[in-house]
């Protein structure tokens, strides 16, 4: 029989789903003890509570005395003649393991006489609940089989393995089951009868505990009692809790912060003389020398104003130098706002040159929406993804600056301007993928630690931060502009730091 | 028939995908250039959609007097008036300057801001606690300092340890940051691909 897990409907062995609500009994299977009515695995071939075999029909079962076969339903007769067939396809070798676990039964003392108090209290109140068991109702006391229920047993033809252990006086004390076990369950069995009380004939639960088990009791039993907050407590960190900084402390930071970034317009850019580009930003630069006039640049201006301080000294130096040496700048973005900063770095830069022409010398091809996707689409070819370009609406072959270009493959180098390395990474991984193209990259310091993988893989040409880069890029390229006179804010916002970190430490150790 | 007709869309979508991006032959080629362009035009929609909510969500603020009202007429004002000169005069000189006086200085401030939060935090991660404050500490600054446009300059030393900072530790960690998204993410791809997930059936 499987009991149904959802309704706890009885169903035959062979049963896949159950009869009742249609519940997937294949991963469900559990089959009640025939004698003591305990839930078990299918795999089980004893009964985990009372070692009754449970695939093997119990020779009383099958042959139950009249009175009590008359009073077994329909479903439990189907029971018995199901655990009948089970019976004989046990192998051999599970019948003598089955032989062996009767032997130790009956080596065992009898369930009624061990004592109640060797079981802890959790077990009595268990006990207590079980609908039936057989240590709540024995058989042998509460209902002594008849004589010819005892008459019939005896001259019943059992197997060995079947037999009824007795004790020494040779009186029968398991199993005499008179009426079938399951009988008296109104509903479902409850998963807890099979799982919660431990088998009695196990010889450990009858040990005395030890001193280390009474201590994890004991520590258990406080660990169970101890009421739980309603709300985790916070977990604060070792040692003495920050002192949070005075109204006036802040006001005088947030003074110095911006005395800082108001250096240049005092100073002048005094320090621009001391700055030296990095080997990375002199290759990029020299990269750019050598460049064809006939080969365009792809710049992808993906920053939004929020970095524009930052990287838009960076973008006006790079494009500075792309029209002063008449390389042909193909422009985009993908982010909807980048499209507005590639607007204003061009027009600026061609407010400056007077033979710097949209359509000739630089074109903006628009936004690309789509992430990775539209990235794709880019690669299979640049016509494809933007069908007219963002200025003046026309047609990619129309335009001198991009007539000749069919993938992005035609124009060998991407530069890449970005506050968001993931926008980085889809470059990498959507467009150069192949070694089609060099990449290079040119982001706000904040994300350059995370491209720095990237740069090591050799998957980015050039990574330069924006804090740093522009100064150095205009050095570099010998065009010094806007970035140049801002070293001296970095230089003074440096040294705020130096002293927060020194007054911080002062007052920590005073107080200490 | 409506659970199965996404599962399979989803596993017959997602496998032309994987084929189209390892090898390259014509016709996974053109099969996966359709898809593409389907991802690309539903972005768009998505979009649209995303503006609708927010427009959505405001006006119901707006009528229902939840939460600043003031500020949901700003900006469902703003979004009107950007969307009717955006639609109707997309070239204008208004759309510019709309971005060049309003947009990027409002980004500009919200950012710039974060310099004060900055200096403020620092002044409580910066005390010298134990080792792993006095670590933070010293490699905050001398990340500073090398990060300076003029720091190779002063000692060449600074730039090779700079340089050691980014390609040893920070490139480590960074490594198994990568590595452990990327894992997760063909976890999260393959249990897609065989349905086991499927969040496109959500309701």
């Amino acid at each position: 029989m499987i009991v149904c897990p959802a309704c706890k409907h009885r169903n035959p062995e062979d049963a896949e789903v159950c009869e009742a609500c249609g519940e997937n009994l294949e991963d469900f299977l559990y089959r009640a003890c025939p004698a003591c009515g305990a839930l078990n695995p299918a795999e089980n071939v004893f009964c985990h509570r009372c070692l009754e075999r449970l695939k093997g029909a119990a020779p009383e079962a099958a042959e139950q005395p009249p009175a009590a076969e008359e009073r077994m339903t329909e479903g439990e007769e189907t029971l018995a003649e199901t655990t009948e067939k089970e019976e004989e396809s046990i192998p051999s070798f599970l019948s003598e393991e089955a032989e062996e676990a009767e032997v130790a039964a009956e080596e065992e003392p009898p369930l009624e006489e061990e004592p109640a108090e060797t079981l802890p209290p959790f077990i009595e109140t268990e006990r207590r609940e079980e609908p039936l068991t057989r240590e709540e109702e024995p058989l042998a006391e509460k209902r002594p089989p008849s004589e010819e229920q005892t008459t019939e047993t005896e001259q019943a033809p059992a197997p060995p393995d079947e037999q009824a252990p007795e004790t020494e006086e040779g009186e029968e004390v398991l199993p005499q089951i008179a009426t079938h076990p399951l009988e008296g369950i109104e509903d479902g069995l409850p998963l807890e009868v099979g799982v919660s009380l431990p088998h009695r004939a196990d010889p450990l639960s009858s040990e005395e505990p030890t001193e280390e088990e009474r201590a994890d009791a004991e520590l258990l039993r406080r660990i169970a009692e101890e009421g739980a907050p309603l709300q985790e407590a916070p977990s604060k960190a070792e040692g003495k809790e920050p002192q949070p900084l005075s109204r006036l402390g802040r006001v005088l930071l947030h003074l110095m912060v911006l005395l800082a970034a108001l250096a240049p317009f005092f100073t002048g850019g005094q320090t621009a003389h001391w700055v030296l580009p990095r080997r990375d930003i002199g290759g990029l630069v020299d990269m750019t020398s050598t460049l064809s006039v006939h080969t365009p640049v792809l710049v992808s201006f993906d920053y939004s104003p929020s970095y524009a301080g930052e990287l838009d000294p960076l973008a006006l130096a790079l494009v500075r130098q792309l029209a002063s040496r008449s390389v042909p700048i193909v422009a985009m973005s993908t982010k909807p706002e980048g499209i507005g900063v590639a607007e204003k770095i061009c027009a600026t830069v061609a407010g400056e040159m007077e033979d710097y022409r949209y359509g000739e010398d630089y074109a903006i091809l628009g936004y690309l929406s789509g992430q990775e996707a539209g990235l794709r689409t880019l690669k299979k070819g640049v016509g494809y993804a933007f069908k007219k370009d963002h200025v003046q609406h026309r047609a990619l072959s129309e335009l001198p600056v991009t007539s000749g270009i069919d993938s992005v493959a035609d124009m060998e180098h991407v530069i890449v301007l970005s506050d968001e390395n993931n926008i980085v990474r889809r470059w990498i991984e959507q467009v150069r993928r192949g070694d089609i193209v060099l990449l290079h990259a040119l982001v706000s310091t904040r994300i350059e630690p995370l491209l720095v993988p990237y740069e090591q893989a050799g998957q980015l040409e050039t990574l330069i931060g924006g804090a740093y880069g522009a100064a150095e890029y205009e050095k570099a390229s010998g065009m010094e502009g806007m970035a140049a006179r801002t070293v001296d804010a970095d230089i003074f916002l440096f040294l705020v730091m130096l002293l927060i970190a020194v007054i911080t430490n002062v007052v920590y150790v005073s107080k200490e | 028939m409506k659970k199965i007709l996404p599962i399979t869309a989803a596993i017959f979508c997602g496998g032309l995908a994987l084929l189209d991006f390892f090898f390259a032959s014509p016709q996974i080629d053109a099969a996966g250039a359709i898809l593409v362009e389907g991802v690309v035009i539903l972005a768009a929609f998505a979009l649209l959609l995303g503006l609708l909510n927010i427009l959505l969500v405001h006006l119901r603020r707006m009528t229902l007097g939840e939460g600043d009202r003031g500020a949901s007429f700003v900006l469902v004002l703003a979004l009107l008036v950007t969307a009717a000169l955006g639609i109707s005069m997309p070239d204008s000189a208004s759309i510019d300057w709309l971005f060049e006086y309003i947009y990027s200085p409002l980004q500009s401030t919200m950012t710039a801001l974060l310099a004060f939060f900055v200096v403020s935090a620092a002044y409580r991660a910066f005390k010298i606690r134990d080792v792993g404050a006095a670590i933070l500490l010293i490699s905050s600054l001398f990340v500073l300092f090398a990060q300076l446009p003029f720091s190779a300059s002063l000692s060449l030393y600074v730039s090779s340890l700079r340089d050691w900072v980014f390609k040893v530790p920070v490139t480590a960690s960074m490594r198994g940051f990568l590595l452990g998204i990327a894992l997760g993410t063909i976890t999260t791809s393959l249990r897609v691909l065989l349905a086991v997930d499927k969040p496109y059936a959500r309701s």
